[in-house]
């Protein structure tokens, strides 16, 4: 017998049972992505990107602040459950001290708190050292240097003594930034008290101290890793960072050393009845350790959820029919799941920015163009390259030339910008790309938001295309033809991080092709999309801000000139020194005191209708966040300025293994058919050779 | 042998050097200092801005500077670090290799065995509507896009069926589940050019003179087939296994991403989005070399199994 | 792809006229039943793509469509008139709105129409009026994922795009990619390969050196770094695939010439004095064109592959050209979807079947067709 083709066949028929075996081994818990977690506590999380770096001072997104916040803590924290909205104390002690004139703040904080056990902390042998007052000092010199790529400056911008000037040296990429050059407004006053002295009264400093950025860093940290600081952090939180596989996941265990942290005893109304309270009291973090899955789709994400792999989902637009029966209402399959749904207003605004430097379509005050040449001309005196100066003087000039037809010009600008809101179409989003959960905007600051409006309606955010072509003509560009007879053509920079913001271009597209107008549209990588907007070189792009702290200042200071040019969020550069003088005015009104509130109330509504009528944003929608999670996953309360919130959660593995067992059966059928077809052709084959043989 | 194979390695040595001007070529003169800043920086970039870009990353040096820099770096495999996560390219390819060997390899040799199972299959019932049908069906194979089998795959069989979870992976011995679906759809993908390529091949030895001749001398058609034909067949099957065996390191660039699988065809894919010139000049040197060197080992097999072949 | 059985011509009453290669092929070609119909299908495929290329059929490809359109309006309002009064203000301005209709267009319609319902309502006729506005309504709201149905084939996609008119227009799309790839590498691979061949010595060396670094780099890794370097569009993807492409047939090339260069006729030209341009490119290169042909019809396969992975990735088509590409990557979505839309999936990858299917059987048949061993 031919032994060769005898093996052959054995092989193989080996090889397809081996692969059978396995595959249907374990049924149902095949398709369980996680093994090994018998007897822990474990949530499983997940994100869509790989962080870039888990550096506290560059976490100016979401998902960067999402896993800083569970390793590194700050001073101060959002109270978990209790509403209104308020901080508390994290590593501080107590509330601060305040002097009377409001500008120096004295805070005490915890002792005994250390960081996490580190081979960076050569001198206690790898062992954690305890977190002292100097610590935050070297952590907010930190936010304030450029050399360490901060993100979070504009935050304490012109507020702490002395520390603009450190922000401005360390600007001098030549030399290495001097962390032991005093700032006078921020000491250590002894081991375990920081004081700190602003140059004007800031009453948001509280809600800063608690964001991620400000949080503890150790210098130790810092100097032994280098440029690896971000892929290694070191913190105080109640997490550590013990696994990370870039575009994998990213595991974090419970912090051993941290510091004695319980669950809140009081919270908010509803919270009993909501089971919320059931772990008063306890010691934090509830849970032994966090998997972060990273799954770049929505689709994958979802199925995970689907099959209760991660505890918690939103829901994608394509997956609305399948998780809801109704804007307030889950689907069957999701309560027979024992899925809970949480429905709240997301603190945002999504918005198509205009750069407002643009020559097409931006507008430059009055004012600022004579604030503009005179700077320049004296920046040309003071110039010691003779090129530059040159070329200084020569903009100054152009600035001057176009003096007289400024306003003018401003108009027409302005007219082509709110033509182009009038014709982004709304409706027809909400329907199709937010399956109905947002709302038309009117205002930057969003509803229910404090200094919110009810009643004021934004008349360029209707969907009108009448209004708009009439606006446009009246532009310069009826039909969308400019004087000389050419279409209007405007470049549209987004990035193509996934297919919805690619459609969502495209919408836009198609909604200026009404107008007679030509959209290039140029997909960029984030990484390109920061740049362009850092280097100030965009001409119109999406973009949206999620609320930091709960003040209307925060959305009010993306049009506050200054913060504009890539120093700081104004992203569509917007400067008109009327409202920087009346966002000047309502800084430093705080929302505790009732008189200063009704002030700030009438400032937000003047600076509201000067930003709506000129039109730096095409302002969108609202969105209502929708968040699923599973039956087992407890004690969530959605926070919308808190990222720390994951050593509050709770999980019952238990339930989990069995409920994901029960929904992951496996529909064996199509494979027998398939191992049929295979066992007859395979027989067919010996048959044959049998045959033969005879 | 060793003369040949020293001489082998010498003219190895134009060819690499021709890797490296290529990936040079491409990655600093095909784009200009000036076309990346641009790239980068958008549109509207003024020149103060593209030329402090310039000179950040060393595009105004004197092309030859350049070149020299850049061949000193790749010799030492000293790839310096990402652009975006700043690791060190070095271990992120190390990191990276292990998972996409995981899944090419065992997908790759089962893939291997199935075709040629299918090929000897069709060759003895060759000229019968089987073996007609198998070439149609391969056509057919070869002609639907590679995405669409991973797409309706992960689909029907991840979501729908639920047989295989529909992404992730695992380090060590768990990983088998997570590579059955990828493996199954590369198989299902490219069996219809593997089919075909053995096909002809086997029937190019079935059409040989000493086959008639052993067949009239009365032996068995499976003596045959299995014993003779087999073997001389293994030559060029052999060869295209080791040329084909570097792009298993590369891994699948759209297997990876589509069932998370963290090898070197998903960190070439970061790096695309993430814009990332650094790493993607490594992978494309890593891929070339790799591939300059299998071929060498290929010649090398085929010297030793076919003793008609001269080594010039 | 058919096995000629040859037949033993014992007696022949007349002696067949020689044929050449082509006319052999030619011969077996037609023969063949399946090649016949891949072929015709090829045909099509370019009636096809360059009808819409120039703007003949599948026009409306970046139009989306409404839910209702303006004849349904029109008709709803023609039967309404017939129940309101003649000579009443709801009459007038029904007739207002069909005459804008027929002046101006739809978009004048609509504008005019919130006027009517106001009118109508005011009759006492409320359901008529209801159902005014809601063809209004529905007239501004985009037809999207609209299942296939008589209206639209293949349904419409996210925008209320039809999907058939997007995949027809997308024929066109593959087809300048195909084609300017082609010319590129065709006209790369020919000059290189014949001059590698025909020569030999060191301009055989250097340039099997070209080719030989150019192919040690993997493909698709070569064209995202190419499409990465060149930028986004449709155009680079095919520049990219066209300077990557080259090196399978120049190879093939290069072993025709070395062939050839020693045939009788080729020292005949030369005892004649032909000069070595001539002889390459007059002489010997019809000899070995039925390579090129080949190559083309495979190639365009490969094309189309290519643009569709590359789309996927991010670096090809951008995002208002209709590329298959660009359709399948977006399906990956819209398949999670409940209900899965999956017709602009279907049609995009039947398209490509079809095309590719037919590119490869013809390919393959010229090929065999072609092949001097199987000649009588």
């Amino acid at each position: 017998m031919p032994t060769t083709r005898i093996k052959l066949l054995q092989v193989n028929a080996a090889l397809t049972l081996l692969l059978l075996i396995i595959s249907f081994s374990g049924c149902g818990g095949l398709s369980n992505p996680y093994a090994g977690e018998e007897g822990l506590k474990v949530l499983h999380n997940y994100v869509s990107q790989d962080p870039k770096g888990l550096d506290p001072v560059r976490s100016s997104d979401v998902l960067s602040s999402s896993l800083v916040a569970q390793i590194y803590d700050c001073l101060y924290q959002h109270s978990y459950l209790e509403r209104p909205f308020k901080v508390e104390p994290c590593l501080a002690e107590g509330m601060p001290e305040i002097s009377d004139d409001k500008m120096t703040y004295t805070i005490k904080m915890k002792k005994g708190v250390y960081f996490q056990d580190n081979p960076c902390f050569a001198e206690t042998g790898g062992k954690g050292r305890e977190l002292l007052a100097q610590d935050f000092v070297y952590s907010i010199k930190r936010l304030a240097d450029v050399q360490c790529d901060t993100k979070g400056f504009w935050l304490i911008e012109g507020y702490i003594q002395g520390l603009d000037k450190f922000y401005e040296n360390s600007q001098d990429k030549e030399k290495k930034t001097d962390y032991s050059t005093e700032v006078k407004g921020l000491m250590a006053l002894d081991e375990y008290t920081i004081q700190i002295k602003l140059t004007k009264p800031y009453p948001r400093l509280l809600w800063v101290m608690a964001m991620t950025y400000t949080a503890a860093v150790p210098r130790e940290a810092v100097e032994y890793y280098g440029d690896e600081f971000i892929n290694n952090p070191v913190g105080t939180g109640p997490f550590i960072l013990k696994r990370w596989d870039h575009w994998h996941k990213i595991v974090m265990d419970r912090n051993p050393n941290y510091r004695d942290d319980y669950y809140p005893e009081t919270g908010d109304g509803g919270d009993e009845a909501a089971g919320l309270l059931e772990d008063a009291g306890k010691k934090l973090p509830l849970v032994d350790r966090v998997v972060w899955t990273i799954i770049k789709q929505d689709q994958p994400a979802w199925l995970y959820f689907l099959s209760g792999y991660i505890d918690m989902s939103g829901i994608p637009k394509d997956s609305w029919n399948s998780a809801m029966s109704s804007l307030m209402s889950l689907s069957p399959s999701m309560e027979a799941k024992g899925v809970k749904l949480f429905r709240y207003r997301s603190y945002s605004v999504g918005y198509t920015a205009f750069n407002m430097n643009d020559e097409l379509l931006g507008m430059m005050h009055p004012e600022r163009a004579a604030q503009l040449i005179t700077e320049k001309r004296e920046e040309a005196d003071k110039e010691e390259d003779g090129e530059k100066a040159a070329r200084l003087r020569k903009e100054a000039d152009e600035i001057e030339a176009g003096l007289p037809n400024l306003l003018e010009k401003n108009a027409k600008r302005r007219k082509l910008r709110q033509a182009l809101s009038l014709a982004y179409n709304r409706p027809e989003r909400i329907e199709i790309f937010a399956n109905g959960r947002a709302e038309r905007a009117h205002s930057p600051i969003p509803p229910e938001f404090p200094c919110w409006d009810p009643s004021f309606i934004n008349p360029h955010t209707e969907y009108n295309v009448d209004k708009a072509r009439r606006l446009l003509s009246e532009a310069g560009y009826p039909d969308g033809k400019g004087p000389d007879g050419k279409q209007l053509e405007l470049s549209f920079e987004t990035t193509g991080s996934s297919t919805t913001t690619v459609q969502y271009a495209d919408f836009f597209r198609q909604e200026l092709k009404k107008l007679g107008i030509k959209l290039d549209i140029s997909i960029n990588t984030w990484t390109e999309f920061q740049k362009k907007l850092d280097n100030n070189t965009a001409q119109v792009y999406a973009l949206a801000w999620v609320a930091d702290y709960p003040d209307a200042e925060n959305f009010l200071q993306l049009f506050y000139g200054p913060s504009g040019q890539g120093a700081g969020p104004n992203n569509a550069n917007y400067y008109n020194p009327e409202y920087d003088r009346l966002f000047d005015k309502l800084a430093p009104l705080s929302d505790f005191d009732p008189e200063e509130a009704r002030m700030k109330y009438e400032l937000c509504r003047q600076m509201e209708i000067m930003v709506t009528e000129d039109c730096p944003w095409i302002l969108e929608l609202n969105y209502f966040s929708y968040t699923l999670c599973h039956k087992w996953r407890l004690n969530y309360k959605p926070h919308p300025f808190a990222y720390n919130t994951v050593k509050y959660h709770n999980v019952d593995p238990k339930l989990r293994l069995k409920l994901s067992r029960e929904w992951n059966k496996p529909t064996t059928w199509p494979a027998y058919i398939f191992l049929g077809l295979v066992v007859l052709l395979a027989g067919m084959f010996v048959y044959k050779i049998k045959k033969q043989s005879e | 042998m060793t003369a040949y194979i020293i001489r082998r390695l010498v003219f190895l040595v134009p060819i690499v050097f021709g890797v490296m001007l290529l990936t040079f070529v491409l990655f600093n003169v095909v784009t200009t200092g000036e076309a990346i800043a641009k790239q980068r920086l958008g549109p509207h970039a003024d020149d103060e801005q593209i030329k402090v870009f310039i000179k950040q990353h060393g595009y105004d040096k004197p092309k030859y500077v350049q070149f020299y820099n850049n061949m000193t770096e790749l010799i030492t495999f000293d790839f310096g670090r990402s652009e975006v996560t700043q690791q060190k390219i070095t271990s992120m390819v190390w990191r990276g290799m292990w998972p996409s060997l995981s899944l090419m390899l065992p997908s790759f040799f089962f893939t291997l065995l199935v075709a040629i199972s299918i090929a000897l299959f069709t060759a003895l019932y060759r000229n019968t509507w089987i073996d007609r049908t198998t070439v149609v069906l391969c056509i057919i194979g070869m002609s639907v896009s590679f995405l669409a089998y991973i797409i309706i795959g992960q689909y029907v069989l991840g979501y729908q069926l639920k047989y295989f979870p529909v992404a992730g992976y695992e380090w060590g011995l768990g990983v088998f589940k997570f590579l059955i679906l990828p493996g199954l759809i590369y198989m299902t993908a490219s069996l219809g050019a593997n089919v075909r390529f053995y096909r002809t091949i086997v029937l190019d030895e079935i059409n040989q003179d000493y086959v008639r001749t052993a067949r009239a001398k009365g032996l068995n058609q499976n003596t045959v087939l299995f014993k003779h034909v087999l073997k001389n067949a293994m030559i060029p099957i052999i060869t295209r296994v080791v040329i084909t065996l570097p792009f298993l390191f590369m891994g699948s660039l759209l297997l990876e991403d589509f069932y998370g699988i963290p090898g070197l065809g998903a960190l070439a894919l970061n790096a695309i989005n993430g814009n990332d010139f650094a790493v993607i000049k490594a992978i494309t040197f890593i891929g070339a070399i790799l591939y300059v060197l299998a071929n060498l080992v290929g010649d090398i097999c085929y010297s030793l199994v076919d003793p008609r072949v001269q080594l010039k | 792809m058919e096995e000629n059985k040859e037949q033993p011509v014992l007696d022949q009453a007349e002696e067949e006229p020689g044929r050449s290669l082509w006319g052999d092929a030619l011969y077996r070609l037609r023969r063949d039943k399946l090649s016949v119909f891949s072929f015709t299908i090829i045909v099509l495929y370019l009636i096809v793509a360059i009808s819409a290329g120039l703007g003949l059929i599948a026009t409306k490809y970046d139009d989306p469509f409404y839910k209702a359109d303006e004849w349904e309006a029109a008709g709803l309002l023609k039967s309404m008139s017939g129940t309101i009064e003649d000579g009443s203000p709801a009459d007038a301005a029904i007739g207002e709105c069909l005459a804008a209709l027929d002046k101006d267009g739809k978009e004048a319609m609509i504008r005019l129409l919130p006027a009517a319902v106001r009118e109508i309502a005011g009759t006492g006729h409320a359901n008529l009026a209801d159902k005014l506005k809601e063809i209004g309504r529905r007239m501004e709201s985009t037809d999207s994922y609209a299942p296939p149905s008589w209206k639209h084939i293949l349904g419409t996609d996210i925008q209320g795009r039809d999907v058939f008119q997007r995949v027809v227009q997308g024929t066109w799309i593959s087809l300048q990619v195909a084609l300017i790839m082609s010319v590129i590498y065709i006209v790369i691979a020919v000059f290189l390969g014949s001059l590698a061949g025909y020569f030999g010595g060191w301009v055989d060396d250097i340039i099997q050196w070209v080719y030989q670094t150019l192919a040690s780099v993997p493909g698709l890794l070569l064209l995202i770094s190419l499409t990465f370097v060149l930028g986004q569009g449709l155009m680079n993807v095919a520049i990219a695939l066209g300077v990557v492409g080259w090196v399978g047939l120049c190879r093939l090339m290069r072993a025709e010439y070395l062939k050839h260069k020693e045939r009788d006729y080729v020292l005949a030209a030369k005892a004649l004095g032909a000069g070595h341009f001539r002889i390459i490119f007059r002489h010997i290169l019809p000899n070995t064109f039925h390579l090129v042909i080949i190559s083309f019809s495979l190639g365009f396969v490969s094309a189309i592959m290519s643009e569709v992975v590359l789309t996927f990735i991010g670096l090809g088509a951008k995002a208002d050209e209709p590329s298959w590409g660009r359709m399948i990557s977006e399906a990956r979505a819209e398949l999670a979807r409940d209900p899965a839309v999956w017709w602009p999936l279907a049609g995009a990858t039947a398209a490509m079947f079809v095309v590719c299917l037919a590119f490869n059987i013809f390919g393959d048949s010229l090929r065999d067709a072609l092949d001097p061993k199987l000649k009588v």
